[in-house]
């Protein structure tokens, strides 16, 4: 994990608002934020980038299990 | 109703032995009218058996009197032959010939002689005329001279009696003229035969039944016992005739016929009473079941309503439930949004934007929590899922709970707690239960007070205590309490203590309320330890 910079956050929520608000709010305090509205679109993201933190609605359409697991693996291999 | 059917009238079974009261009368006023138509028949047998007795011994007492007046006139007419005929005592003969019957045994006349009397004239089986009528006889002779009408008497004669009718001065002046008729002294005890055949006579020489005068009887039973007793005359005296009856002279039917009556009455009396007594029980035991019935019907008609309001009741709060559940999930995203928002624009104002700008945020905030709060338990509500049990410490949750809603400005907390006691229970919901009841324990008293919070065991569950020093519930709010959407707050949909009652009830336990206006309030939660798992009712 780079120290110096701001964590990377990836945003999960399929409802769009919720998620925009999330993203606004991140990126005030200075972090450099993505966001995926639905578990498939998330678990890509994970493979292909390397977030520092992922904040997901559990409660959402489309794969939120793998996502779950995806995330959790990341999180091994982070340590 | 089966239940009402088997289990029968309490009539049935009372008075099985007794009689009741109208069977009583009845018998009774029948028993009484059966007892006297018998005692006044039987009086009224008996008068006439009476009236019977006396009209016979009238009849024989006329005919035994009419004999003697024959016995007097012949008397008499042979006087005056005698007295006529002057001595000549065949003329005397001749006449007395056709007055001698088959019983008059002798006719004599006797003149006074001296101090003797002496037989003047004779017919039958008499003294011979000149002869000196014995001294024995002579005190009759004398109450014949000194008497006017014909006298009688009873003179021996050896073994047997002579009845001798005596007629004074009937020829002559000093003469008396006799009749005499043999007969065994004493009761000849023979019965009679003819129109007086069934009954006992004895006639007496007097107008008493004095033994000492008795003539003849048909009985040796005297005195008769129930006699008539009919006095007659017979010449200048008076002779006494008694009569009873040994059988009815009314006949055996009209003797029998008092109890005839009182056999036939008692029977139709008890029939009657049975009757009565069947009719009475009959309607006795009829109005019972009608009453029965008619309770039971009641009764189900009440259970029937009361399980119709349950049915409407749990349909409502299924719609409440359902409708809890939309509003809260429709709700809760946008209120998350609104509060993401509010805080971007609190923090993008910083320290640029003016007093009132952050004053009007912070007031958005505040309003949007509570908002957050609401839907919070209508999802609460709504979601009642089953507890997921794990070991939990009663002490660490309170000190938790109170620290997450810790006291308002003017409230104390008391806590007695003992630190030991563990419950297998879903943290979360016990949680959620001990956030409840104390923050309606803060709100019960807006001016301030004291909260105590208790947790103790009691046998084999633990007793979770929350009071205040509140305003207090009346009897009427107490009741509604627990109902789903009922609040006497300005600001709540009322499903707190609904939710609490549930999660409670999930876990087997029990909760109520003890609230005294205007000292206090008390919750009481209790749940065993290690109480089985309650799947929760939806």
């Amino acid at each position: 994990m780079n120290m110096t910079k701001q964590p990377d956050v990836l945003v999960v929520d399929d409802e769009p608002r919720m998620r925009d608000t999330l993203v606004a709010i991140l990126e005030l305090q200075g972090y450099c934020v993505s966001s995926a509205p639905d578990g498939e679109t998330a678990c890509a993201a994970v493979q292909d980038g390397s977030f520092d933190v992922v904040v997901m609605d559990i409660r959402m359409p489309g794969l939120v299990a793998e996502a779950s697991r995806a995330v959790k693996d990341l999180s091994q291999v982070a340590e | 109703m089966a239940e009402a059917t088997v289990a029968a009238p309490k009539a049935r079974g009372r008075g099985r032995l007794r009689l009741r009261l109208i069977s009583v009368v009845t018998l009774i006023i029948l028993g009484a009218a059966v007892v006297a138509s018998s005692v006044i028949t039987q009086r009224a047998i008996r008068d006439q058996e009476r009236v019977l007795l006396q009209e016979r011994t009238g009849e024989a007492a006329s005919v035994l009197g009419s004999a003697f007046a024959g016995i007097q006139q012949s008397l008499s007419l042979l006087g005056t032959i005698a007295g006529a005929g002057q001595g000549r005592s065949s003329l005397f003969a001749s006449a007395a010939r056709s007055a001698l019957t088959s019983s008059t045994e002798g006719l004599v006349v006797t003149a006074q002689r001296g101090t003797g009397m002496v037989v003047t004239a004779t017919a039958g089986d008499a003294p011979a005329v000149g002869q000196v009528i014995p001294a024995d006889q002579e005190p009759l002779a004398h109450r014949a001279l000194s008497t006017t009408g014909m006298v009688s008497g009873v003179l021996p004669n050896g073994s047997r009696s002579w009845l001798a009718f005596a007629l004074g001065n009937a020829a002559g002046p000093g003469t008396v003229v006799w009749a005499r008729v043999p007969f065994s002294a004493g009761s000849t005890a023979q019965a009679l035969t003819g129109p007086w055949g069934n009954l006992n006579l004895a006639l007496y020489l007097s107008s008493r039944p004095d033994p000492a005068t008795l003539l003849v009887a048909t009985t040796k039973n005297l005195p008769l016992a129930g006699g008539i007793q009919y006095p007659f005359a017979v010449g200048a005296e008076t002779w006494l005739l008694v009569a009873s009856s040994p059988s009815p002279l009314v006949g055996r039917l009209a003797q029998d016929t008092p109890w005839i009556i009182l056999i036939i009455g008692v029977a139709v009396a008890a029939l009657v009473t049975t009757v009565v007594e069947a009719q009475s029980r009959r309607r006795d035991y009829a109005a019972a079941l009608v009453e029965e019935r008619t309770a039971s019907l009641r009764q189900a008609v009440t259970e029937l309503e009361q399980t119709q309001a349950q049915l409407v009741r749990q349909e409502k709060m299924a719609a409440m439930g359902q409708l809890a559940s939309t509003v809260g999930h429709e709700l809760r995203n946008p209120l998350a949004v609104i509060m993401n928002v509010l805080y971007l624009l609190e923090t993008i104002a910083g320290a640029e934007g003016s007093e009132a700008m952050l004053r009007h945020l912070a007031t958005a905030k505040r309003e949007t929590s509570a908002a957050t709060l609401i839907v919070a338990d209508l999802l609460d509500y709504s979601a009642g899922r089953t507890p997921m049990r794990a070991p939990v410490q009663l002490a660490d949750l309170v000190a938790e709970a109170l620290s997450v809603v810790p006291p308002p400005a003017g409230i104390e907390v008391v806590r007695h707690v003992d630190p030991d006691i563990a419950i297998d229970a879903d943290r979360d919901q016990m949680r959620q239960v001990l956030l409840n009841l104390i923050t309606n324990g803060y709100d019960a008293m807006p001016g301030g007070g004291i909260l105590d919070v208790s947790v103790r065991s009691s046998g084999d569950s633990a007793r979770i205590t929350v009071s205040d020093t509140g305003t207090g519930m009346d009897e009427e709010t107490q009741a509604s309490i627990f109902t789903p959407f009922f609040t006497t707050k300005s600001r709540g949909v009322g499903l707190g203590l609904a939710v609490t009652k549930r999660v409670i009830e999930a876990h087997g336990g029990t909760i109520s309320v003890q609230s005294t206006p205007p000292v206090g309030t008390s919750f009481t939660v209790t749940v065993r330890v290690g109480a089985p798992i309650v799947s929760v009712p939806r």
